[in-house]
């Protein structure tokens, strides 16, 4: 650390940093979108791992740009292919991510569960009322996921009506997608929308605009959308 | 799937380097060795100017070593070896029990440096 202090292989120092970004960056999009939500136990112990071993060259200038690398992609595929193996294998699944474990059912605590969870009773309502439940007696199911988060299924009488309950006749349809942001039209969502340009375009010339004038234009399938013009600076 | 194959592009990449790698290492500590032993037998029959020659040949070829080890091997070990090497010529003009004591201990910096790499019981834990 003196080193860097000093001003001595800062260049060394900077340009290492580069590629182990790089290296990182990588390997994040390697462990695809899954690592970047809620972690599995294999995967919070990758991602302790990685920023560990990724600042040792950095650190220190005798340890070769290698040592750092090779770890980090070792561990990144280590894990994707445990991960496709765990997909394949119902048992390696359970033996690298653990099971999903029920602790409330038919609206009765299982406290012997809870105990084997190492959770209090403190954990479960603080839980609870991050999903906005303030009483134990409105939940019918309750079950703690492989990452650690329980989820919530609420006795009927407690849960909102639906339309099916009501018996009210409904069209599903997509939530709106960004069709222009900041002035960048996103084709792809344009076309998961189904619309052409010259629908894009009859929205703009309708509201006197060119896309590089547009902040955010969102829209749904059924043609309703939300136009946003950017300010002056 | 695509993920999965480039995955185990890059584990068998870094199988086959790290097999590479010792292989190479293996080389050069045997050609390492080989030279300095011949040293060792130049000063042993009082061929001190053949003796200069080797230490030059002995120099030239760590420093083609040196160069490829460093990207694998920390930077101490490999200096280590360097100065060592660097301090034969000196070392044979001032006494030749010297010289011999500093090949030997060379001969073995070099032998640990192959070692070490090894994936042996001893230095996986």
């Amino acid at each position: 650390m003196s080193t860097i202090l000093f001003g001595d292989k800062m260049l060394i120092v900077f340009i290492r940093s580069i590629i182990l970004y790089i290296v990182i960056v990588f390997a994040l999009r390697l462990m695809g979108k899954r690592q970047l939500g809620e972690l599995q136990p294999s995967e919070l112990v990758i991602t302790i791992l990685v920023s560990n071993v990724a600042t040792l060259p950095i650190e220190d200038l005798n340890i070769p740009m290698a040592m750092g690398i090779v770890p980090i992609l070792t561990l990144v595929s280590l894990d994707v292919v445990m991960s496709i193996v765990t997909i394949k294998s119902r048992l390696m699944r359970k033996f690298v991510s653990g099971s999903p474990k029920i602790i409330i059912n038919n609206g009765k605590l299982d406290q012997n569960m809870l105990e084997k969870l190492r959770y209090t009773a403190d954990d479960l309502f603080e839980s609870m009322r991050g999903e906005n439940i303030f009483n134990i007696d409105d939940i019918q199911f309750a079950i703690v996921e492989t990452t650690g988060k329980i989820n919530y299924f609420l006795k009927t009488t407690k849960s909102p009506p639906d339309a099916d309950t009501l018996k009210i006749k409904v069209k599903n349809k997509n939530p709106p997608l960004t069709i222009i942001e900041n002035g960048k039209l996103i084709k792809d969502n344009l076309e998961i929308i189904k619309k052409g340009r010259g629908w894009l375009y009859g929205i703009l010339q309708d509201n006197n605009a060119d896309i590089t004038d547009v902040f955010l234009l969102s829209a749904d399938d059924t043609g309703a959308f939300t136009f946003i013009r950017k300010e002056k600076q | 799937m695509k993920r999965f194959i480039i995955c185990l592009s890059i584990l068998s990449v870094i199988i086959f380097s790290g097999i590479f790698i010792l292989n190479r290492l293996a080389v050069y500590s045997n050609e390492m060795t080989k030279q300095i032993n011949i040293a060792e037998k130049l000063i042993e029959n009082k061929k001190a100017d053949d003796a200069v020659n080797q230490i030059d040949n002995i120099k030239q070829l760590w420093d083609r070593y040196y160069s490829r080890l460093s990207f694998i091997l920390q930077y101490e070990k490999t200096s280590n070896i360097y100065s060592s090497v660097d301090s034969l010529e000196s070392l044979l003009k001032y006494s030749d029990e010297d010289f011999l004591n500093e090949c030997e201990r060379l001969k073995v910096s070099i032998r640990l440096l192959y070692e070490d790499q090894r994936p042996t019981l001893n230095n996986l834990i």
